[in-house]
């Protein structure tokens, strides 16, 4: 065990901290959708020819080829130098392009990796759908094969920026007598054909981010199928894997700066000087210290191993649950600034609010206490 | 950076977890640290892997110590080892190199002294069969003192040892003392960190009788480990022990990385530990239901074992103490 960065770990750590300070957007995103998208694109587009866009991707796809310990590097400091959310691109970055990466056609991948990380073209992700949430295998949108093209009717719910995207990695059913995991076919979907209607939803932090989407006869080309027509669980799969493993570095490291920022609202409202609230916010500052410790264990692990383990849900339940306690504590040390949403906390109550998908978003945290249960523990299936 | 055991440090875990469970069983409450398990644990180095060689240690590293006091909290292993282990070390950065080297030796034990709440003229002895001397840390003062010779016993929380109560001026000479807050709180963090290394091994151990237990206890026609009230339980020990080993590790390397007298991490262990070890310790007796209440079970025993460490060290103020610091600048970020 050495917890010791190399030199040239702690020349990057440098050269990136001087590249963000002088980078990162200072102007406030804006609230329209093609605006936001805009945005978001501008400052992907800005790190990528910078040379820090995917880091971790390899070379011949546009990335840097570097090793992880260099994205956690690059996490850290993104986060310390409140670099912002990720927003529109984070499908592509995090599930398509990886996706692509590990089972993509040669064509596949010429035609899209290097637009998502250069921010050219946003993705979204078509998992879930009304019946089919936790128990993900029991999709029903229909794929049906007609000549060279698959034509999909059904419906996914809780796609984020459905109504930004170009692009959808979308999980139908194209065998009509399967059930479950089988039968089912990961395809690029083209978010622009004729026949997508998508509907955005409001969530409980006022935020639009998610939506609806419905397929009235969708025509895609059967060249957009990633794997094999009938593989799409093992594909999606290889997806679910990525978002366990390498996620956590910068949730962490947001985690620690939200943290650190809620004990100076603490001093500033003079709130310190309460034993309870110390020991409260000192629980909370032991347990972000304990979720960067799990990281760079499961990164070592990563590095060794090349597969993230098992042991991922575990920092999932133990992430999710930690950032609604902090959110939660905000909401206590701030007080009264809590009720007035346009008021000088008006950001930290979004965050709060927002706070109650942690323990829903990338598999609900009982789902993941199944996982742990039964994959790490060993015991006996409830299902 | 590379943040997993190598094939050392798992070897050694391996090693010492055999010789505790061959040696010193949890089926067999009895088999406390006598005079030929003594004699044993020092040969092995328990005692000053990391005390510098000059003073009769190992040379070895307080990480190399957390992973044989995970396996001792892991293990129920009793007896004043770290209170020895903690007097050597301020024996050793104190000077005094030849007591140091007596006490790594094994050949004098260390009692624990702890003040009492509320009554500042006596002292809680721990362990103080067969310990001529005892390790007082109080304030900003750290100290070895002879123990009285005759010390009235009487049963402690943890079933078959005895606490002793003493008047603080029938303490004997000190024969080291430290004053300078800085080799205190050195002091404090050892003693900090492996207590949470013993915590990280009762999250372990509980979490592993808790799930065998599920796996093999039949009700309704089916082992209870497949109903989701219990598993889940258990998946939340599993998350507990991981955190709590990992902040360990954590602090163990920090403290080993940087002289900068910041007791950050070590608080963020103590803090996270006792959390993690105190619910796992109370699941596991509720999921070996009323056999977990019994004395038969050792689901007790752990209960208990976290209530000792936990006193000892005062680590119910550790996240006071820690929400009070300013924010750290860890050493990875230098």
């Amino acid at each position: 065990m050495d917890l010791s960065f190399t030199d040239e770990d702690r020349a990057f750590r440098r050269e990136v901290r001087s590249w963000l300070r002088d980078n990162c957007p200072t102007d406030e995103r804006p609230h329209d959708f093609a605006g936001a998208r805009a945005w978001d694109m501008a400052w992907q587009r800005r790190q990528f020819e910078g040379g820090y866009g995917g880091i971790a991707w390899p070379q011949e796809y546009g990335g840097q080829g570097l090793p992880l310990v260099r994205q956690l590097i690059w996490f850290e400091e993104y986060a310390k130098a409140g670099g912002p959310d990720i927003g529109c691109g984070f499908v592509g970055i995090n599930h398509g392009g990886p996706t692509l990466i590990a089972r993509g056609s040669d064509a596949q991948k010429q035609q899209h990796l290097h637009k998502i990380l250069a921010g050219e073209k946003v993705w979204c992700q078509g998992f879930s759908e009304p019946g089919a949430g936790s128990d993900l295998a029991g999709i029903s949108t229909k794929g049906s094969v007609e000549g060279d093209e698959l034509v999909v009717n059904g419906q996914k719910i809780w796609t984020s920026y459905a109504h930004m995207a170009d692009f959808q990695e979308l999980l139908v059913r194209t065998d009509p007598d399967s059930s479950r995991h089988h039968g089912l076919t990961w395809v690029i979907c083209d978010m622009h054909s004729p026949g997508i209607t998508v509907r955005p939803i409001i969530s409980m932090d006022g935020l639009a981010e998610f939506c609806e989407v419905f397929y009235d006869d969708v025509r895609i080309p059967i060249g957009n199928v990633v794997g094999e027509i009938g593989d799409g669980w093992s594909v999606a799969m290889s997806t679910l894997g990525f978002e366990r493993g390498t996620g956590f570095m910068k949730l962490q490291t947001e985690l620690s700066v939200a943290l650190e920022h809620l004990i100076e609202d603490a001093a500033t409202l003079a709130q310190l000087d309460d034993s309870s609230v110390r020991a409260k916010l000192g629980e909370l500052r032991a347990d972000v210290l304990a979720m960067r410790s799990m990281t760079y264990a499961t990164v070592s692990s990563a590095v060794r191993t090349d597969v993230p383990g098992p042991e991922g849900s575990m920092i999932k339940i133990f992430y999710a649950d930690l950032a609604q306690r902090i959110h939660r504590t905000r909401m206590e040390v701030i007080g009264v600034h809590g009720l007035d949403r346009a008021g000088r906390y008006g950001h930290e109550i979004g965050e709060y609010l927002y706070s109650y998908a942690t323990t829903m978003g990338g598999g609900t945290s009982e789902v993941q206490r199944d996982i742990v249960g039964e994959r790490v523990l060993g015991l006996p299936r409830n299902r | 950076m590379d943040f997993l055991p190598d094939a050392d440090q798992e070897a050694l875990v391996e090693a010492t977890r055999h010789y505790i469970e061959s040696r010193m069983p949890l089926t067999d409450s009895r088999a406390g640290l006598d005079d030929i398990r003594w004699k044993e644990i020092t040969e092995l180095g328990w005692l000053g892997l990391a005390t510098e060689e000059d003073a009769g240690g190992a040379g070895a590293t307080l990480l190399d110590e957390t992973f044989v006091f995970r396996e001792i909290g892991r293990g129920l292993v009793c007896g004043p080892i770290l209170a020895t282990l903690a007097a050597a070390r301020l024996a050793a950065w104190t000077g005094n190199t030849a007591l140091s080297t007596e006490l790594v030796g094994g050949q004098t034990r260390v009692a624990r002294a702890l003040p009492l709440p509320g009554d500042n003229a006596r002292l809680l002895l721990l362990d103080t069969e067969d310990a001529a001397l005892t390790l007082l840390v109080d304030g900003d003062r750290a100290a070895l003192h002879a123990i009285p010779q005759h010390v009235e016993l009487s049963p402690g929380l943890e079933d078959g040892t005895s606490v002793g109560r003493v008047g603080r001026v029938d303490l004997g000479h000190s024969s080291v003392v430290a004053e300078d807050r800085q080799t205190v709180n050195r002091i404090r963090r050892v003693l900090s960190i492996l207590t949470s290394a013993q915590l990280a091994g009762i999250c372990g151990a509980t979490r592993d009788f808790a799930t065998e237990h599920a796996k093999n206890r039949v009700q309704f026609g089916k082992p209870i480990g497949a109903f989701q009230a219990v598993k889940h339980r258990c998946a939340d020990m599993a998350t507990n022990a991981l955190a709590a080993d990992n902040v360990t590790f954590f602090a163990a390397l920090t403290e080993m990385a940087t002289p900068s007298d910041s007791d950050y991490h070590a608080l963020a262990a103590a803090s996270c530990c006792r959390r993690a070890a105190f619910a796992n310790a109370r699941t596991n007796i509720q999921i070996h239901g009323a056999m977990g209440f019994t004395v038969e079970d050792s689901a007790h025993r752990f209960v208990k074992r976290t209530h000792a460490l936990c006193i000892t060290e005062s680590f119910d103020r550790a996240a006071e103490l820690l929400g009070g610091l300013p924010s750290a600048q860890t050493s990875e970020e230098a």
